[in-house]
């Protein structure tokens, strides 16, 4: 699909903007999803003067679409306006990363039809949940449109519960994508502009978490250089008993802070598991986090694994030995022929001396004189 | 009193190692007054560390490596005019050969003591011996500098040893008794004779073959300090050759500079005729080019290439902060010589002289520019701050080109700047091996 030129287009975007693009979005543009108690939105395709709370209205200056949009903690509603009459969508998913995994919602406005598709992105490809194996989970949906643009309003529900969804949790901030094209209505034609964002999902304020989560980390394998290990989580509630649904992130902790390995999410049984590999020997500290939901606290858990140094070949025979072999011959002829160079000046003593003493042809008007000569001509 | 016979050629050529006029002591005063200065700087550094230097930790490299990497090419001029001219026996190099080896020399003294004053904690040096990290390139470029520097000093010495035992002949002893036993004892019992004539040239041979590479390896290896770590401007396989084409460039124009100055303040125009000044201006034309071609493959590259690391690479350089700099060096050290060569057709020692000046000054801009450019180029979306030496780092700069013009200097009134064995062999001057009685007693 064409479309699927967005993520190529996006992150060539990324690279040619004046700085990384991920930074500044996590720094400048996140939208946010705000709480309401009910959620009073007609979805018609007409954007209401107090249907959204204000501060759930996003602009996006790259692409110069407008997103509003509330959330009840089960479902949100979101009115999507692009400045074209083409199709337009949106994504949710992880930050920085463009298309993969992302919930993609694309849709379009023709001749009073609305058209909304739930869809799943692949890699840098994007394919409707029903062909893969998931389920169409847009509860509602209705467009308008105009010369000024294009407007889609539909409700979907934040958790799903479909795999070929990305489930969104009050306060946590995920990945946002947005696309458009100026004039195609149809799900094919490449996008005219594209953009990334965040967005972060409001908590409701009178729920605050208060119950304490454990989190077990453990590494199952061989931890040598080049091999995998798995690392795996159980989290567990304040009863004891396994914890889901739950999101884990891995860590590794390096010198300049946590480095992210993956988001994992947690089976029914608690648990979570993700495959390391070592690309050299030495000490790694892992970190397991727990972000913590309506209900429960942030939780934390580490272990630092010592990969092995990985078996090494016969040392005779390696690369190693012989580059060490040649640099200490290198060295050593270098230094035999300083010592020969040095040694002929020794010869040449040695003949100087055997001239003087009277055992070998004497030196001309250039010899040079030896201190005993000097001394008696000092006498003199 | 002895009867001492001297040559016209040995007359003109020692009489500066006794006649010290105040010319010579203003130099040498003026010189230790800079040298003072730098010494005075570097105490201050000492005292409260590279703090007062514009070195800071993004770009921890600047002026003192960029002028070490220049000094290292800048010892390249002697191991080409005297070994490879030596090597392939080309007869016109015989009046400038000691001075290219002195130069190389000297100016391998004074890149070793700019990366002591890079270190900030000179005590730090013994680690190199104590725990070295033989994985670093670092420690093989000691190792390959070393080698280098002991190399030359031999190479300076084995050619010196004929000439050392006639000055330790022919010095008048009433004003140079001590140094005549210094040269004595230098000239290793020389008397000129068959088997020690062959011993010699078998010393001189052997280190002659062997100086080439060991001079190539130790800029590769420099090179190497840089081009392997992965950062922008440095990491690329060209850099090796780049190093050694811009050495041998700035080797050839100092050691014209050098030239030009002993042949005004000796009065050694005999010896160092234009020819000279031609044939090492051709020499400087040939590098030039070559340099000029690398320079052009370097930057059309990585700017072509369109990378996002490069091309602010390139654009820092070419219209950046550093601008100003990079068309000086490429328009100051590659085309103008050039253009002087060509327009005097190298038969003017001025122009020779103004084009070794503008080349020596490009490639220290050149070296510069390496180091400071690429580190100055962001990795990273923070802020890099532009670096400037401060006037520390100036006056250590300018006591290490003293301390090379010093050495040089001293040099010159402990031997001859023109080799008399050399140039008695070529003028056809025989040298008798038998001692006639009476002449020297």
């Amino acid at each position: 699909m064409k479309f699927a030129g967005l993520g190529l287009v996006v992150a060539l975007a990324l690279l040619l903007s004046a700085g990384p693009a991920s930074i500044r979005a996590e720094a400048e543009e996140t939208a946010l999803f705000p709480f309401v108690e009910s959620l009073s939105v007609t979805v018609d395709g007409v954007v209401g003067g107090t249907e959204y709370p204000a501060a759930g209205v996003f602009v996006d200056v790259r692409t110069g679409m407008v997103i509003r949009a509330a959330q009840d903690g089960i479902d949100m509603a979101v009115a999507l306006t692009s400045p074209g009459t083409g199709w337009l969508s949106v994504g949710f998913g992880r930050p920085g990363v463009v298309m993969d995994g992302d919930n993609i919602l694309m849709g379009f406005v023709s001749g009073g039809t609305t058209v909304l598709t739930d869809q799943f992105g692949l890699g840098l490809e994007h394919a409707v949940d029903e062909s893969l194996g998931g389920r169409d989970n847009v509860l509602a949906a209705a467009g308008t449109e105009s010369g000024a643009g294009t407007t889609i309003e539909f409700r979907f529900p934040l958790d799903t519960g479909d795999p070929y969804d990305y489930r969104l949790q009050p306060g946590r901030t995920y990945g946002l994508m947005f696309a458009y094209a100026a004039t195609a209505d149809d799900l094919v034609t490449m996008h005219t502009s594209a953009s990334l964002a965040l967005v972060t999902i409001e908590p409701d304020p009178s729920r605050i978490p208060t119950r304490i989560a454990s989190l077990a980390l453990e590494a199952v394998g061989t931890p040598v250089e080049g091999g995998a290990i798995s690392l795996n989580v159980l989290l567990t509630g304040d009863d004891g008993l396994p914890y889901a649904p739950a999101q884990i992130g891995f860590y590794v902790n390096s010198s300049v802070g946590l480095g992210l390995l993956d988001f994992v999410d947690v089976d029914p049984n608690g648990t979570a598991s993700l495959n390391y590999t070592f690309l050299t020997s030495g000490p790694v500290p892992f970190v397991a986090r727990f972000d913590g939901d309506l209900d429960y606290l942030p939780a934390n858990a580490t272990l630092t694994v010592v990969a092995e140094l990985a078996p090494r070949e016969s040392p005779f025979l390696a690369l190693d030995f012989a580059a060490r072999f040649l640099v200490f011959t290198v060295l050593a002829s270098v230094v035999i022929v300083y010592l020969f160079a040095i040694g002929q000046v020794g010869l040449v003593w040695r003949l100087g001396r055997r001239a003087a003493d009277g055992k070998g042809p004497r030196g001309g008007v250039s010899g040079a004189r030896d201190d005993v000569a000097d001394r008696k001509e000092g006498q003199h | 009193m002895p009867k001492v016979s001297l040559s016209p050629l040995e007359r003109q050529l020692m009489l500066p190692l006794v006649k010290h006029g105040w010319g010579f002591w203003a130099l040498v005063s003026g010189l230790v007054a800079v040298i003072g200065l730098g010494v005075y700087a570097y105490t201050i550094q000492l005292e409260y560390g590279m703090a007062v230097t514009g070195l800071r930790d993004r770009i921890s490299w600047g002026l003192y490596v960029g002028t070490f990497v220049f000094f290292i090419g800048v010892s390249y001029g002697g191991t080409l005019v005297s070994a490879v001219l030596r090597l392939t026996n080309a007869k016109w190099r015989t009046p400038i050969t000691r001075l290219a080896e002195a130069t190389t020399a000297f100016s391998l003294l004074v890149a070793t003591t700019m990366i002591i004053v890079d270190l900030g904690r000179p005590e730090r040096a013994a680690s190199l011996f104590f725990r070295p990290q033989l994985e670093s390139p670092l420690v093989w470029d000691f190792v390959a500098i070393m080698l280098y520097l002991v190399g030359s000093l031999i190479y300076l010495y084995l050619p010196l040893i004929p000439d050392l035992a006639t000055l330790a002949a022919k010095m008048p002893r009433r004003r140079a008794r001590f140094r005549r036993r210094i040269y004595a004892r230098l000239a290793a019992g020389w008397r000129g004779l068959p088997e020690q004539r062959r011993a010699l040239a078998r010393g001189i041979g052997a280190m002659t073959v062997l100086i080439i590479p060991v001079a190539v390896s130790a800029h590769t290896v420099t090179a190497w300090v840089f081009g392997l770590t992965l950062r922008v401007g440095w990491h690329t396989a060209l850099l090796g050759p780049y190093f050694v084409v811009g050495a041998l460039f700035s080797g050839v124009a100092t050691v014209i500079l050098v030239m030009a100055i002993v042949r005004r303040a000796l009065h050694l125009e005999t010896y160092l005729t234009p020819v000279h000044f031609r044939n090492m201006g051709i020499l400087l034309l040939v590098f030039n080019v070559a340099l000029f071609y690398f320079t052009l493959s370097e930057y059309l590259t990585a700017f072509y290439g369109g990378e996002a690391a490069d091309v602010a690479w390139v654009s820092q350089l070419a219209r950046g902060p550093y601008a100003v700099l990079f068309w000086g060096m490429v328009l100051g050290g590659f085309l103008t010589p050039l253009v002087l060569f060509v327009v005097t057709r190298g038969r003017s020692i001025g122009a020779a002289v103004i084009a070794a000046v503008l080349v020596n000054v490009g490639m220290w801009l050149e070296r510069y520019l390496i180091v400071v450019g690429s580190l100055s180029t962001p990795q990273t979306p923070a802020e890099v701050p532009l670096y400037w030496p401060t006037w520390v780092e100036w006056s250590v700069l300018a006591a290490s080109v003293a301390a090379f013009a010093l050495l040089l200097v001293l040099f010159g009134k402990l031997v001859p700047f023109v080799s008399m064995s050399e140039m008695a062999e070529a003028e056809g001057i025989p040298e008798p091996v038998a001692e006639p009685e009476g002449v020297v007693s």
